[in-house]
């Protein structure tokens, strides 16, 4: 598949970059609106601060053109900060995309970020693609989380500290909390999953 | 629950893999690229790859050999040693690292912390830190543990974090290399002063080490020694803890104990 690639600030798009490529993707990195064409799955990878993330696409002339894509049903997978940044607030400041009513406010739990491995468990929206993944173990490094106003877009909850979205699914929309690319091989599965699931 | 996390540490040397005894009398452990995938597939739940001579040499990490590795490889990866600038972070993150490790030049410079934070997220910036029981206090030593950096170590994981920090690896300088246990009572000490996790490292020669230091709520080790000697494989440090209750991810999800088990670890 022909995957665009949005990158969020500076760098760090290598082990996402090696996960699509290893699974025979091709990679397109789409930095300003010039690199824009067709492709079956725009990607918003996951690193970074919510902050400033909306202006800068709006300055690089990415922000109408992602716009009019989500009208017409462009699949989009955000990664993390990818996902976040789908929401209307950030707890951290900033402002999202809007795209999902909701806000992004930070994990409450002694130790932070939420380093590290950890399960999902799937709700009563989850799909039965998506099950087959369920309590399987992710990598997760985050301090904010999602806050979806429709709850009827979660589709997988993790605990730590308390219990946040770590999957949402709406329409062509899917987003994780945790990083599937850093995921060891299930991850790579999952990730591949995604994209022939809903397509 | 997040699962306890087991990473081992690929000690490079020249492009090679070597580990010593106290940061001295290095040994060749073998080439770091397939030694970390070979890792990878046993279920280490991340790497990590210092460059132990790139400070004092003054040499850059290898980032043809972290890209060969980026590119097989499936969970997350930290790299460090000689980082200097964000320059040098950037071209490590370009390259396929994860998270960059920052120690000597954090000290010199804590500003690097805020920069780096500032630009990739806190998350991406892991701080080493070589400390000792030294006059009576816990004390930070930089350039791979020779220089005494007149640091307490509670005084600068609090800057370290206060600047951004997202993590740190948190090595004991008197029990690195001995095979003795991790030094629980200094990162008891060092979980007091931060709210960042901390990666236990220094020590590790048997699984009762590891299960000692989880039991202290320590739930991130660092393994080297353990590993180069070929004594254990990950695989079979995981089962064991497995077998024992302890939360950690198998990489055959069949095997895996039942969550939420219970158990007072």
């Amino acid at each position: 598949m022909k995957i665009g690639l949005v990158p969020l600030h500076a760098g760090n798009l290598g082990s996402l970059t090696a996960s699509l490529k290893r699974l025979g993707h091709t990679v397109v990195y789409w930095n300003t609106a010039a690199d824009i064409r067709a492709v079956d799955w725009v990607v918003f990878p996951g690193v970074g601060a919510m902050r400033d993330v909306t202006a800068d696409l709006e300055r690089r002339g990415l922000l109408r053109p992602l716009e009019d894509m989500r009208a017409e049903g462009q699949p989009f997978l955000g990664i993390c900060l990818g996902m976040q940044l789908w929401f209307e607030t950030a707890e951290e400041g900033g402002q999202g995309l809007g795209w999902f009513r909701g806000s992004v406010p930070r994990l409450e739990a002694p130790v932070l970020p939420h380093i590290g491995w950890n399960h999902w468990e799937a709700t009563p929206a989850t799909p039965r693609w998506l099950r087959a993944y369920a309590d399987q173990c992710f990598y997760f490094v985050h301090s904010y989380r999602v806050a979806p106003v429709d709850e009827t877009q979660v589709v997988g909850l993790t605990a730590y500290g308390g219990v946040f979205p770590s999957i949402i699914l709406d329409r062509g929309f899917i987003g994780t909390q945790f990083h599937p690319e850093l995921s060891g091989e299930v991850g790579q599965a999952l990730l591949q999953d995604i994209f022939t699931q809903l397509a | 629950m997040l699962r306890a996390r087991v990473i081992p540490c690929l000690d490079v040397r020249h492009g090679r893999t070597v580990k010593g005894v106290q940061f001295q009398n290095v040994v060749d452990a073998g080439d770091p690229v397939s030694l970390g995938l070979q890792y990878a597939e046993d279920g280490a739940d991340e790497l990590v790859w210092l460059d132990i001579v790139a400070t004092v040499e003054d040499t850059r990490v290898q980032v043809e050999q972290i890209a060969r590795l980026r590119a097989g490889l499936k969970i997350p990866l930290t790299v460090g040693g000689g980082i200097k600038s964000l320059n040098d972070m950037e071209t490590l993150l370009y390259h396929g690292a994860d998270k960059v490790s920052i120690n000597s030049a954090a000290l010199a410079d804590p500003a690097l912390i805020e920069e780096g934070a500032k630009r990739w997220g806190s998350q991406c910036v892991v701080v080493a830190i070589d400390a000792r029981q030294w006059d009576g206090q816990y004390r930070v030593f930089s350039h791979g543990g020779r220089r005494d950096a007149e640091r307490e170590l509670g005084d600068w994981l609090r800057e370290a974090e206060s600047r951004g920090a997202g993590e740190f690896l948190l090595t004991s300088i008197d029990h690195d290399g001995r095979q003795s246990g991790y030094d629980l009572a200094m990162l008891d000490y060092a979980r007091s002063q931060t709210s960042r996790p901390i990666i236990a490292s220094g020590g590790a020669g048997t699984i009762d080490h590891l299960a000692a230091c989880f039991d202290r709520g320590h739930l991130t080790v660092l393994l080297a020694s353990i590993l180069h000697r070929q004594q254990l494989t990950v695989a079979q440090i995981k089962e064991e803890l497995a077998r024992r209750g302890y939360p950690v991810r198998l990489v055959k999800p069949s095997v895996e104990r039942p969550r939420e088990a219970g158990g007072s670890w």
